[in-house]
């Protein structure tokens, strides 16, 4: 059983390396979230924000009293992080967007985060064959005749599979309640061209 | 323009994955109506996200080998700073003394703790921060 995060924290003080390694790897996923979503960073980018917020972690967590939850503090941590890699970045065109993303609350910054944990969490909850389709059209941006291809499914099914997987996916992440009025109306919806 | 557009085609024209002249149908009647809307940028959330990178796991041993660094110079700096006969070995031999923690000893570490060691007896607080954070530069 993993240990919860005060026990780790505790660990951790006492320079304890195994509860480092389960410390970075619980969290990494909401670190590299933030600077991709929250920052808008890439992914060499966000992997060195993810390495650098791993030592500022080591370097400050004597600090870090137990006052808060552990995950806030770790998202301040690296939002900090983000920030000092993009203040450290040469300004260029292609840095405008993250720049700008740095003068969002870290409250923001943080809610962007939890969505991306949130969405990823609802994926898995999903049928194989919706989480292989909507990885491949969109993390992996494949082709539909490579999609077709991988999954076994003729070419022209791909778009439907997609659409009917974003739809799963929506439900779960939704509460039933608000858009069911909507799911009923969409039953009998109209095409616009009609 | 009456009614909704079906569910399915709004998720589609989000994903950009429907014919360029049905696009601009869905588009033009997001503008009028609200819920069709609100389902739109619900998708346009989801899809962003599904085309966000994520961490790369042949990256991860890099990343781990480095905490691992940062903790064992976190170990060291903890010493350091406590006991008086441990800074004067360092003094004597920082690279040794970086390896008897297993921490690779960086030109740049070697540098920064070259100037801790030459801080004059009565510095103060300030003075010694400011070198430690060197110090985890130099990692």
């Amino acid at each position: 059983m993993e240990p919860a995060d005060d026990t780790l924290v505790q660990r951790c003080l006492a320079h304890d390396e195994e509860a480092w390694a389960i410390l970075l790897d619980r969290y990494a996923g909401y670190i590299y979230a933030i600077a991709t979503r929250g920052f808008r960073l890439g992914p060499q980018e966000a992997e060195e924000v993810l390495q650098e917020t791993a030592l500022s972690l080591v370097q400050h967590l004597p600090s870090y009293r137990g006052r808060g939850p552990l995950r806030a503090w770790i998202g301040a941590v690296a939002a900090n992080a983000a920030r000092q890699y993009l203040r450290r970045r040469r300004p260029t065109r292609e840095v405008l967007t993250p720049i700008e993303a740095a003068d969002l609350p870290d409250e923001t910054i943080l809610e962007r985060a939890e969505e991306v944990l949130t969405v990823q969490a609802a994926l898995q909850r999903l049928p194989e064959e919706c989480r292989m389709v909507l990885e491949q059209a969109f993390h992996q941006q494949r082709q539909y005749a490579e999609i077709a291809s991988a999954l076994g499914i003729p070419q022209g099914t791909v778009a439907s599979r997609i659409a009917r997987c974003l739809l799963r996916l929506r439900r779960l992440l939704e509460p039933e309640e608000e858009i069911s009025p909507r799911r009923e109306e969409n039953r009998s919806g109209r095409h616009l061209k009609e | 323009m009456e009614g909704h557009v079906p569910e399915e085609d709004i998720a589609l024209a989000v994903a950009g994955v429907i014919p360029p002249a049905e696009a601009v149908n869905i588009e033009a009647h997001l503008t009028a109506c609200a819920q069709c809307a609100q389902a739109a940028a619900f998708y346009r959330g989801i899809v962003e996200v599904l085309r966000l990178p994520r961490p790369v796991d042949q990256t991860r041993p890099a990343i781990h080998d480095r905490l691992r660094q940062g903790v064992r110079l976190r170990r060291f700096l903890d010493r350091l700073l406590t006991e008086p006969g441990w800074l004067a070995e360092v003094r004597r031999d920082p690279r040794s003394a970086l390896e008897r923690f297993q921490i690779q000893p960086t030109p740049q570490l070697v540098a920064a703790l070259a100037e801790i060691g030459d801080l004059p007896q009565e510095h103060d607080g300030s003075q010694i921060d400011e070198r430690v954070n060197k110090l985890w530069l130099g990692l």
